[in-house]
């Protein structure tokens, strides 16, 4: 059974790690949209994936949420926007795409072209 | 309505954090007894008047406007009526907004609680500055303070995959 | 199809705008939870549903459905059907099953 106690350990654990991203200075900020169409279309497991891939491949990105991003048929949708502030948006996610995306585009820099909103 | 109530409890959290609040207060309070299942959600947000109020509950609200409102509210409202609940939306400007849901628990499309930990992990990781106060209740209470947590945990940041992890996981336990 | 060629091929009531009657059906999606609807159907469908809250018209819209199919003598509140004229979404409505109302849909090909 968790408890509060297990706090002081974890605590101990993060200190431990290295921190890699630069807050403020991220070379990468993906959006997920979770919306009600979005939470509905299953955003959350693609919010998981991309949480946690962003935490154990150690990459310098931040992973926020935001609401509806008006295009409701195309949820789960993804927008990642670079240092320079160019934004690819991603549509009809799932957490197997998200794997690939963090692999290609945040890893690599390489745009997923075929998960984008151009290939529709 | 959505499938179960964790993702009204995110979708519902999500129009809060968006109301730019500090400090968001979620219950879940089941009741064998009353037969009931109550969601309040209580928020010191921007608030809203009495025009928009009555517009929040409306669907097309969203599509009408450049801000997007979205499905939240009316969904859950929708919800309550089916299952013989009830809906109470209050709010006033600049101090906030209070959200009472309840629901027949014994109803047949009343839907299941779902994953209430993720749906509070993803709240608080929404946006980490934000504090939450948890309370469930059947038949015993768990409180959980987001308050407390960061107290613990210091200079180490609450959203941390780690902590988020085990904060779902301590909320989803002490649920079931 | 057009809905208005759905209407005259299984003789269901059909209210609907002259611009609703003239869209194209592509398919059909048979389901009674709205987020599930959401998450799951396609543009220039028409839905089959018992539901017939407001909140069918929003999802309809969202989703860009040709119709909404109501089913076993659903009888939709006025609000509904005004909004959904408002919005040139066609309403169509069966005695049938929502089994039933698919069963025949599919046979024509939709």
């Amino acid at each position: 059974m968790k408890s509060l106690a297990d706090l002081q350990k974890l605590r101990a654990e993060a200190q431990k790690r290295v921190n890699v991203r630069n807050v403020g200075n991220e070379d990468y900020r993906v959006v997920v949209g979770m919306g009600t169409c979005g939470i509905a279309a299953g955003a959350r497991p693609v919010l998981n994936a991309f949480h946690e891939e962003v935490s154990h491949e150690g990459l310098n990105a931040i992973v926020t949420q935001a609401g509806c991003m008006g295009m409701c048929t195309l949820e789960p949708m993804v927008e990642i926007y670079d240092k320079q502030g160019n934004k690819t948006t991603y549509i009809k996610m799932d957490a197997t795409k998200a794997h690939e995306v963090v692999e290609s585009h945040l890893k690599h820099g390489t745009v997923l072209d075929k998960y984008t909103v151009n290939q529709m | 309505m959505l499938q179960d109530l964790a993702m009204h409890i995110l979708d519902l959290g999500e129009n809060a954090i968006r109301a730019n609040a500090d400090f968001i207060v979620i219950e879940l309070l089941l009741d064998d007894v009353a037969d009931t299942i109550s969601l309040i959600i209580k928020d010191n947000g921007s608030g809203m008047d009495e025009e928009m109020l009555k517009r929040v509950v409306d669907p097309f609200y969203s599509t009408r406007t450049t801000r997007k409102i979205g499905l939240g509210l009316p969904f859950i409202k929708e919800l309550s009526e089916l299952c013989n609940g009830s809906f109470e939306l209050t709010s006033q400007v600049n101090q906030g907004t209070t959200l009472r849901v309840v629901l027949q628990k014994s109803h047949w499309d009343t839907p299941p609680l779902g994953d209430v930990g993720e749906a509070i992990m993803m709240l608080v990781q929404a946006k980490p500055t934000i504090d939450y106060q948890f309370h469930y209740r059947h038949q015993i209470d768990f409180y959980v303070d987001t308050c407390e947590i960061k107290e613990q945990l210091e200079d180490v940041s609450i959203a941390e995959l780690e902590i988020l992890l085990w904060l779902k996981e301590y909320i989803n336990e002490n649920i079931n | 199809m057009t809905v208005e060629e759905l209407e005259k091929a299984t003789g269901w009531k059909l209210i609907a705008t002259e611009e609703a009657k003239a869209k194209e059906v592509k398919g059909a999606f048979c389901g009674d939870l709205l987020s599930w609807v959401m998450g799951n159907s396609h543009p220039d469908q028409v839905w089959l549903t018992v539901q017939s809250h407001l909140n069918v018209v929003a999802v309809a819209v969202l989703r860009e459905f040709s119709g909404i199919v109501f089913v076993q003598g659903v009888n939709p509140p006025q609000e509904t059907i005004d909004k959904a004229l408002e919005e040139d979404l066609a309403i169509l409505q069966t005695d049938l099953t929502a089994y039933e109302a698919c069963a025949r849909l599919y046979d024509l090909g939709i």
